[in-house]
């Protein structure tokens, strides 16, 4: 069903107020990143560029999915992708988030940051109507150009890696909802990241790595939802994967904790 | 279909995504599958396809969406396997 009215003048007017608070906002999330919490990331201008290059190959929505183990994996994962002048320039590339709304609307601070910040919240095991109308907002946004991320996996991953069991199907849900969706998979991970927690140790460096991919199923309705959603889950745990063989084996990959209790 | 037939399949297709047996050995139509059963909710959806399965039907989202309870989901698998 297509979006209301009301609903699109909330969207359009909070993609306003962002756009002119973004030099502000921008200013103060690099403060906090680099400054107040040290944080680094040492490949940054080659995720840029391949991000730039990426990005350029194709016009369709643009997903970003990325593996989620803290509450401001956004944060990074859009400071990582390129600079905050491009994103002045295409405000449509700083991508739209849907934090889960407990999360992030218990205090009036992030309930101004997640405003500011392009945030839809979401409420996880809600009722299917609020899930319909955010997927509704995500599939308005992705058909107006706009980027759109989100954590495959429906949440913070409790097993310490990729969670290719517990994931939920919504990434599927959206992936069908719009025509030649294109995904770019984030793959993120802070070196003394073991499991997921609220925040990364301050002076964490974090490991960045992207792919884009363009899932598409033979199948429909929720035989597709799971299938595409499943694609996504598979390219990030083969990132992970290669990450931790390849790429930085002295970090040395988590054992899958088996004792964490599994996403509701 | 029968009642209590589609409900004997459904409570043999639910048993693997279940963590708390005990609720399910006392399940009856009215027992909630994500809170007295404990199953994932995310597992939902797989739950329905291997309803689709099972039954030879397909299930749309709308359907989907109201399977909350062990009696949910046998009448509307009595519902589509009667048309």
């Amino acid at each position: 069903m297509a979006l209301g009215s009301k609903e699109r003048f909330k969207i359009e007017f909070q993609r306003c107020v962002d756009r002119a608070l973004f030099p502000f906002t921008a200013v103060y999330a690099i403060v906090w990143l680099r400054v107040v919490n040290r944080f680094k990331i040492p490949n940054i201008k080659e995720i840029r560029r391949k991000f730039a290059e990426l990005e350029s190959q194709g016009t369709g929505p643009l997903l970003i999915c990325g593996n989620h183990l803290t509450l401001v994996d956004t944060v990074i994962k859009e400071w990582a992708l390129t600079s905050n002048a491009r994103y002045l320039r295409r405000f449509s590339l700083f991508p739209w988030s849907l934090p889960e709304k407990k999360n992030f609307a218990n205090h009036w601070f992030w309930k101004v940051a997640a405003y500011l910040g392009k945030c839809i919240y979401i409420v996880r095991k809600g009722p299917p109507e609020e899930t319909k109308l955010v997927l509704d907002k995500v599939k308005y946004l992705l058909e107006r150009g706009e980027a759109v991320s989100i954590f495959p996996e429906g949440g913070r991953s409790r097993v310490g890696r990729v969670d290719t069991e517990n994931f939920a199907y919504g990434t599927g849900k959206i992936i069908q909802s719009v025509a030649n969706p294109r995904v770019l998979c984030v793959f993120l991970r802070g070196k003394h990241q073991r499991e997921y927690t609220d925040f990364p140790m301050r002076g964490e460096e974090f490991y960045v790595d992207i792919e884009m991919i363009h899932p598409r199923s033979p199948h429909k309705g929720l035989r597709a939802d799971r299938d595409l959603a499943t694609q996504v889950i598979q390219k990030l745990a083969e990132m992970e994967k290669r990450f931790f063989e390849v790429v930085r084996p002295e970090w040395h990959m988590p054992e899958r904790n088996e004792s964490s209790p599994a996403l509701m | 279909m029968e009642q209590q037939e589609a409900f004997t399949k459904v409570v043999n297709i639910i048993k693997p995504f279940v963590r708390n047996e005990e609720a399910l050995k006392n399940a009856s139509q009215q027992t909630r599958i994500l809170e007295d059963l404990g199953v994932n909710s995310a597992r939902l959806v797989d739950i329905v396809l291997n309803f689709e399965d099972e039954f030879g039907i397909e299930i749309d989202d709308e359907s989907a969406d109201k399977v909350r309870t062990l009696g949910d989901a046998v009448q509307v698998i009595v519902s589509k396997t009667a048309h």
